[in-house]
């Protein structure tokens, strides 16, 4: 008992003895929350700089033009003579978006025949075009059913009616859990949460290895090899829990970012996933031969984890092998559906906390079982043939 | 000195082959990891997202409505359930990402010739998936839209086309420049790729140089020349290996998912070129700074995401506040990632200002960071030296 006590304070002084470590456990997490607050903090696209190509220069296409200039997505920068000149100003970064209007726009409109109009984007960046086709669809479809309906006010319907006719399902989108469609909270839980797992990997995946490659297993011997991994666990778990409330402090306080399910299910759910983390990490320590290679393997092998675990890319758009083997990652059952939790209160996160239980579960079982019969192996090695410093020692105690 | 100029060589050859891992991350894991994640984009856009419709109450018209979004590529309609609680129950469980909801009034405002309205809920949790949803939807109503208004006109007497240009005058047409298919593949795949390589061979040379404290160049046992050479010997060796790795790796990308190479072959060498200059200075400072290579994998780990995210690369810069802006000029990763996915995509080159602005910056970058690791590296030989120099007279003293 006094032993895993001494041993459980001999790891926090280890750590607290290398401020390095402290800095990058603790504040690398907390710095990345600052950079996804401030970098993401305002959020939405606005003022998105287009230019424009009118072949049918008229009162319509201003019309048109003046709708986008009206809306606040939308920066009109300027009329282009043809769509190379467009193009070419989408290159060179001027622009984001255009409109284009054929020369037979007008004509088409005042003749009664529909008339049509291109919205480009610069798709090479998807947050620009998403952005540039969902808000301008709303401007252009806007423009087109008050043309619609004033023709048909002209003609002596009322207005309700005229709208009735000319568009009879009317329709208004709603954008759930993340109403004003603000990036930050889609962007920084998959950062920060990603952050936090390198960095704790990082730490697991070295804790046990360093005490054999530094030769110290002989001073923690007292300690069956079982309780070394569970103390070592408990330590990393502190530290991590701790660093990620203030992230998490600091995303609802300083950047306003919601947390709308209940602090039970948020300590529960982030509990299973620091702990999954770090046994993932603990089991890498046990089998690798130094901390280099556990270190690299560890990081090299979580690096994809992010762009596997649906964060940014649906699990459901993945192709089966690709599902299967991101369900290996403790993140893939975390970071979508802690996000999933904060925006929406609950989220299906029953089952994947489940999962997390079984991942921390099982790697837990394998590193224990890795690691005492390692710490034997070396045992029983030592004892058949005793290094010179030991026999050094004996010697000097003789 | 030409020998052991030569001899240099042989020896990074045998460190790298010896050292199974760093051979690893240096020239697979760069690929191997690329083509991993890449390939999970592989399916370019999101299809077949499941929606719940809420029918409160059923007829030929709503069922025309949910007709409609289940035959569109992008949805389909698992779920039709009476009430909104339950959508929305669907909704907090995963099972469906929106929810169509259909009042009761819906189909007698239709035969009253009233405007009819149906509210769409979307998901938005993950916007770029929320956004181009509410196009699709927006498309997917238009459409049932605008043929219930052209049936009513046609049945008045007008033709299909005056029906249409009545009902709906404007029509527009969205093009996605440069991204056709508007794939998500497109978009990250070859910034990834960058970054995946920028970690990695960041790595590998600040782990070449770190190794070099125990018995190398850095532990004091050579002489001053010996050194030098060998640090010459590392930086060409390292700068050849990763320029033809960093090429390579861009050439599998490009070739394995039908990347269109729309820019010069020449300008996207040119932008490597510089890129592994930078890298190579970078590399080289953090591993003569760090204690060991551990120390240098540790903050390369825990500064992968800043690199991203201040980069610029998912959210433009334009968009950033200034100070972060100001940040971001000194990481490489601000003038790679994105200038090389607008040469791939765009194609444009160094006859454009953004590119030749990118380019300038990684050479300064690279110089800076290359002369500080020449004077930190000249400083710790030094340091060395003078270390050894104790031990060894320390250990004479010891013996007579």
């Amino acid at each position: 008992m006094i032993a895993g006590i001494r041993f459980f304070f001999r790891e926090w002084i280890y750590l607290l003895k290398r401020p390095r470590t402290f800095l990058i456990m603790v504040c690398i997490p907390l710095f990345v929350t600052w950079l996804c607050g401030s970098a993401y903090e305002k959020g939405y696209f606005s003022d998105l700089k287009m230019g424009v190509v009118d072949y049918s220069y008229s009162a319509q296409t201003r019309e048109v033009v003046e709708a986008f200039r009206q809306s606040p997505y939308f920066d009109i920068v300027g009329y282009y003579e043809n769509e190379e000149q467009l193009e070419e100003a989408m290159k060179q970064g001027e622009i984001v978006g255009c409109l284009l209007f054929p020369s037979d726009f007008t004509k088409n409109l005042q003749q009664g025949r529909q008339a049509e109009v291109l919205l480009g984007s610069n798709a090479v960046n998807m947050s620009y075009g998403s952005t540039i086709n969902a808000r301008g669809s709303e401007v252009l479809g806007t423009v087109s059913t008050q043309m619609a309906v004033k023709s048909l006010v002209a003609k002596g319907s009322n207005v309700e009616e005229a709208l009735a006719k000319m568009n009879p399902v009317g329709f208004y989108t709603r954008q759930w859990y993340n109403p004003t469609n603000n990036f930050s909270y889609f962007l920084s839980f998959g950062f920060i949460i990603a952050t936090l797992q390198q960095v704790l990997v990082y730490f697991a995946s070295i804790s046990l290895i360093r005490e054999k490659e530094s030769g110290k297993l002989k001073e923690i011997k007292k300690v069956h090899p079982v309780f070394q991994v569970i103390l070592k666990a408990v330590v990393y778990y502190l530290i991590a829990m701790g660093t990620w409330t203030v992230c998490t402090w600091v995303m609802m306080d300083q950047f306003g970012i919601p947390m709308k399910a209940d602090w039970e299910v948020w300590f529960a759910y982030s509990s299973l996933f620091i702990l999954s983390v770090i046994t993932m990490g603990q089991l890498f320590s046990s089998v690798m031969p130094n901390p280099v290679f556990a270190t690299s393997s560890s990081l090299v092998l979580t690096s994809p984890s992010l762009v596997l675990s649906g964060y940014t890319w649906p699990t459901m758009a993945l192709v089966p092998f690709y599902q299967k083997l991101a369900n290996v990652f403790p993140l893939t059952h975390f970071a979508a559906g802690y996000r999933d939790m904060a925006l929406m209160g609950t989220g299906a996160v029953g089952q994947e906390m489940h999962i997390l239980g079984w991942i921390s579960g099982s790697c837990f079982v394998l590193s224990c079982i890795f690691w005492t019969i390692r710490v034997r192996h070396i045992a029983k090695k030592e004892k058949q043939a005793p290094t010179p410093l030991v026999q050094e020692a004996e010697q000097a105690v003789q | 000195m030409i020998k052991t100029f030569l001899w240099g060589f042989v020896r990074e050859i045998k460190m790298l082959w010896q050292d199974k891992r760093m051979l690893f991350l240096f020239l697979i894991a760069p690929l191997a990891l690329s083509i991993v994640v890449c390939g999970a984009f592989q399916k370019g856009i999101v299809t077949h997202i499941p929606l719940a419709a809420v029918e409160e109450n059923s007829s030929q018209q709503t069922r025309a409505l949910i007709e409609a979004f289940d035959q569109s590529d992008r949805f389909e309609v698992p779920y039709a359930v009476t009430n909104q609680e339950e959508a929305l129950a669907l909704m907090e469980a995963g099972e469906v990402y929106g929810v169509i909801v259909i009042p009761g009034a819906y189909t007698r405002a239709l035969q009253l010739g009233q405007q009819a309205e149906v509210l769409v809920g979307i998901n938005s949790a993950n916007n770029i998936i929320g956004n181009s949803a509410v196009i699709s939807v927006m498309q997917v109503v238009k459409t049932v839209s605008t043929q219930i208004a052209v049936k009513s006109f046609v049945a008045e007497g007008s033709t299909v086309a005056e029906g249409m240009a009545k009902a709906a005058p404007i029509s527009s047409v969205l093009r996605p420049w440069f991204n056709p298919q508007f794939s998500y593949l497109t978009y990250l795949g070859l910034g990834l790729t960058g970054l995946i390589f920028h970690q990695l061979f960041l790595m590998t040379v600040a782990s070449a140089f770190a190794e070099e404290k125990k018995e190398g160049i850095l532990s004091g046992k050579m002489t001053g020349k010996e050194s030098a050479i060998y640090f010459v010997n590392k930086i060409l060796f390292y700068g050849f290996l990763g320029y033809g790795n960093i090429l390579w790796n861009y050439y599998g990308i490009i070739t394995i998912f039908g990347f269109p190479m729309r820019g010069s072959k020449e300008d996207l060498a040119l932008l490597c070129g510089y890129f592994i200059l930078c890298l190579l200075g970078m590399g080289a400072l953090l591993g003569i700074l760090c204690k060991n290579t551990i120390h240098a994998i540790q903050w390369l780990m825990a500064l992968t995401y800043p690199f991203f995210i201040l980069s610029g690369f998912s959210w433009p810069l334009s968009e950033m506040p200034t100070s972060l802006v100001k940040a971001a000029q000194f990481l490489p990763t601000t003038h790679f990632l994105t200038p090389i996915r607008d040469i791939v995509l765009t194609g444009i080159g160094f006859e454009t200002k953004t590119i030749a602005h990118s380019g300038k910056m990684v050479l300064y970058l690279g110089a800076v960071f290359f002369s500080m690791s020449v004077l930190v590296f000249a400083l710790q030989v030094y340091i060395a030296k003078r270390r050894q120099k104790l031990k060894v007279s320390g250990k004479e003293a010891v013996q007579l």
